[in-house]
């Protein structure tokens, strides 16, 4: 295997001769100003083709399937070496393409599927949209009702799929349907991947908050897929559901081991604000800009802290919890910070002006980390049960098959029962 | 990783939590609670065999680390003080030794560092003023006379000054600093005892009236002043951060098991959801601070550029949160956590001042603001 400095010498020499250098590194993208539409997505795919083809994509997946077989640290070196240069970008589906369902399948689903589509990832022919959350079932994940039918080596779905970020771009969607009805809810689930333009399939945008489409609804109409396209075990996805959420809350990602860099340049978008007011010397506008660069760094810091312990004990869901909880709690706090250093400026502003618009996005946008992915509550579950070891609640829906679980809807009263 | 803790310095670690449970447990902190000097000769003796106040002493002038970085080794030693809310200066009196060590005199180095190291005499750090305006100087002012300076005014918030021998003190001298180690049994030096939120620890006023001293006895003077005081201040802040961070881990695991142990409506409270949540929350501030006081003892072990911008980033955040952290521990207890029997209220206490002490959370993001020339 290639030694670490030589990689990195190569990658270097690759990268600088065949990307495009970054010209402002710290460019933000505002979710709901720069959208992104299916019209942007060629020249993104042209670009991971090209990295792809150089041998730079999936450096640490295996290499049967179109991966590169290195190490985690070889790919610490191209994330290090490419940090200043234009790289494929494809909005959400990018985290939920190569970090979640990317990883999730190279651990669960089968030589023949990996084979057929881990290559067409890597090289940006397949873009993956979750296909997890329902109308009726979101932070309750398991009690999720598309049901997918058994027909000879076809598998039938019906139902219908809710928030997810991306698909009117996406090819694919990986999909968690039930299987059986007539055991508990967790074992009755399975897997598959769903293409996004499969007969039967509708996928409509849905407006969000900030005036982008980008989350959508999938409606499921006897959908055909074979039986090829399922991931891992009939009625065993609850598993698979596990390690997907530990890899969307970040444990696939690719951080330097090195600790990070200092606390760099004081919350820049707040002292920039601060100065188009004239407002960095009122005390209580340098305690926010203060407080809010100390916690910015504290998140980093905890990021950092966590890397550690998952590669000291492995990953675990329970560490990784405490990562997604801080980003839950402190990205509204973020935003309300620059709300009141704004004032006015930052509730009213001219027509496309930028930096007047962006605080007021980012305050709509702030508590997207609070919900989505698991909510905080959520989050704060499975930390007080895996991490503190406290005692489970009652539970009122594991022990019976899931035909007999309260699902609620108009006109029912709850039994208020645990059993029976 | 998270922060390189070597072979020896686990040694320290392990013996200093075996001598603080075996000789000062909770119970034992509570009877020097009452006791008239609060901390016992034998205790500083013993602890400094363990080596707790050389630390920051340059092994040139007899002092002893036990890894590269002789804050991070007193980083250790601040944290488990922390867990079970030792008794006594050692913030303090380490921050005296240490600026002898890095700016005193030979002569100072000679006549003052060798009991100090030996726990045979107590200095303590005078900087605050009696507001708690943790400024450069704030309080006392100096002025030259023909034969030193002389000072006028009083400091607050400092510890142990019932029963220092020698005070370091940190006064104003027409807008500079100028700081002297002087014994606190001088002309013109009144210490005033005082009571205090932590009764585990104690805090005195000291007032210069008129007190005159020879300029021998300033560290750093001319020049600087600043610096020590910037060194001093930091280094503070690490240990301060530390101790606080000892002290929330030790709370926080009483909490946890208290909430599995304790029933209400047929079941543990443990398993209500609010209880969970506040956990969990409380969990989060925790492992933040621990993150924090890592960063901290990192770029000031390692005298980075950004060492006193993450100090105070680690001094603002601990001593915030630790407060909010406190609470939320407090609250699970319930009634039991509001008699005094019960040990919770020790680390509510120590908390609330560690907060304060050597700079509060806003003095602190000031500070910052100054470094980016805000
Ligand atoms: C911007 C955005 C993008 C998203 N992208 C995707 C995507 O790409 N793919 C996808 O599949 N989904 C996606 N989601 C959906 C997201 O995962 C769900 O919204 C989330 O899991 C919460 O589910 P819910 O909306 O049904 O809320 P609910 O589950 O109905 O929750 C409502 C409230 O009840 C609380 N609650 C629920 N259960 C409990 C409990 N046991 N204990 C305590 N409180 C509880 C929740 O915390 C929340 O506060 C996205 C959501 C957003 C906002």
């Amino acid at each position: 295997m290639i030694s670490i400095d030589d990689f990195r010498t190569e990658a270097r020499n690759w990268i600088s001769q065949n990307l495009e250098p970054l010209e402002h590194s710290n460019t933000k993208i505002l979710r709901g100003v720069d959208n992104l539409s299916a019209e942007d997505l060629p020249p993104e795919r042209e670009l991971q083709r090209k990295i792809y083809q150089a041998g730079y994509a999936g450096i640490s997946w295996p290499a049967e399937y179109g991966g590169q077989g290195l190490t985690k640290q070889h790919e610490v070196v191209f994330v290090e070496e490419s940090a200043n240069y234009r790289m494929p970008d494809f909005g959400v589906l990018t985290g939920t393409t190569f970090l979640v369902c990317g990883n999730t399948m190279l651990a669960h689903a089968s030589p023949d599927f990996l084979s057929r589509h881990i290559p067409r990832i890597l090289a940006g022919d397949e873009l993956v949209v979750q296909f997890f959350s329902e109308p009726s079932a979101g932070s309750d994940l398991a009690g999720l009702t598309t049901r997918a039918t058994r027909d000879g080596d076809d598998w039938i779905l019906n139902g219908s799929k809710t928030w997810s970020s991306g698909a009117a771009c996406a090819d694919w969607g990986m999909c968690l349907a039930r299987t059986n009805w007539d055991v508990p809810k967790h074992r009755g689930l399975t897997w598959f991947a769903v293409p996004c333009n499969a007969p039967g399939l509708r996928i409509d945008p849905i407006k969000e908050i900030n005036g982008d489409e980008e989350f959508c609804q999938e409606f499921f109409d006897d959908v055909r897929i074979s039986d090829a396209e399922r991931i891992g075990p009939v009625d065993g996805g609850w598993n698979i559901t596990h390690s997907m959420l530990v890899f969307e809350r970040g444990a696939g990602r690719v951080v330097s081991e090195t600790a990070p860099a200092g606390p760099g340049e004081l919350a820049p978008d707040l002292v920039a604000l601060a100065q188009r007011l004239g407002r960095t010397s009122a005390p209580n506008v340098r305690q926010l800009i203060a407080s809010a660069h100390i916690d910015d760094y504290a998140r980093q810091q905890l990021a950092y802290r966590i890397a550690g312990q998952i590669r000291k004990n492995g990953a675990n869901t329970g560490m990784a919890a405490y990562g997604k909880l801080a980003t839950g709690t402190y990205d509204p706090i973020r935003a309300q910070i620059a709300l009141e250093i704004g004032g006015a400026a930052a509730l009213t502003w001219e027509k496309g002006d930028r930096d007047g618009i962006e605080p007021s996005i980012d305050y709509l946008n702030s508590r997207v980390m609070s919900i989505a992915g698991g909510s905080n509550e959520v989050q704060r579950n499975g930390i007080s049960e895996r991490v503190l070891d406290l005692p489970r609640e009652p539970a009122f829906d594991l022990d019976k098959p899931f035909r007999e679980v309260e699902r609620g809807g108009p006109g029912t009263e709850w039994s208020g029962k645990t059993s029976g | 990783m998270e922060i390189e803790i070597t072979e020896e310095q686990e040694l320290l670690r392990e013996m200093s939590a075996r001598f603080i449970e075996s000789n000062c447990p909770l119970v034992a902190v509570r009877e020097f609670m009452d006791d008239k000097r609060g901390i016992t000769t034998d205790y500083l003796t013993q602890t400094a065999e363990l080596g707790w106040y050389s630390l920051l002493v340059s092994e040139e002038y007899g002092g002893g680390q036990v890894s590269e970085s002789g804050i991070s080794d007193a980083a250790i030693v601040a944290e488990e003080r922390g867990r079970l809310v030792q008794p006594g200066a050692f913030i303090s009196s380490n921050l005296v030794a240490l600026a002898i060590s890095e700016f005193g005199s030979e002569d100072q180095r000679s006549s003052l560092l060798p009991d100090l190291m030996a726990g045979a005499s107590i200095a303590t750090w005078a900087t605050a003023d009696t507001s708690g305006n943790w400024d450069l100087g704030a309080g006392v002012t100096a002025t030259r006379s023909e034969n030193g300076v002389v000072l006028d005014g009083t400091k607050g918030l400092v510890q142990d000054a019932h029963i220092a021998d020698s005070i370091l003190v940190t006064a104003n001298l027409n807008g500079s600093p100028i700081h002297l180690i002087v014994p606190a049994a001088s002309s013109g030096v009144t210490v005033k005892p005082l009571e205090s939120l932590d009764i585990t620890r104690r805090f005195g006023r000291i007032t210069f009236e008129q007190a005159e001293f020879p300029l021998e006895l300033a560290l750093g003077f001319p020049d600087d002043g600043i610096r020590l005081w910037e060194r001093l201040t930091d280094v503070a802040a690490v240990l301060t951060v530390a101790e606080s961070v000892g002290a929330l881990s030790y709370l926080f695991d009483m909490v946890v098991e208290y909430s599995k142990d304790r029933w209400a409506f047929g079941r543990p409270i443990g398993s209500f959801q609010s209880i969970k949540h506040t956990l969990a929350n409380t969990g989060l501030l925790l492992e933040m601070c621990r993150a924090m006081s890592a960063a901290a003892t990192r770029a000031v072990a390692g005298n980075d550029d950004s060492a006193s911008e993450v100090a105070s980033m680690a001094k603002a955040f601990v001593g915030k949160n630790c407060i909010e952290a406190s609470h939320e521990c407090f609250q699970v207890f319930g009634g039991i956590g509001y008699t005094w029997e019960h040990d919770q209220h020790l680390y509510f206490r120590r908390l609330a001042v560690d907060a304060a002490l050597f700079g509060e959370p806003a003095w602190h993001r000031e500070r910052i603001c100054k470094i980016h020339e805000l």
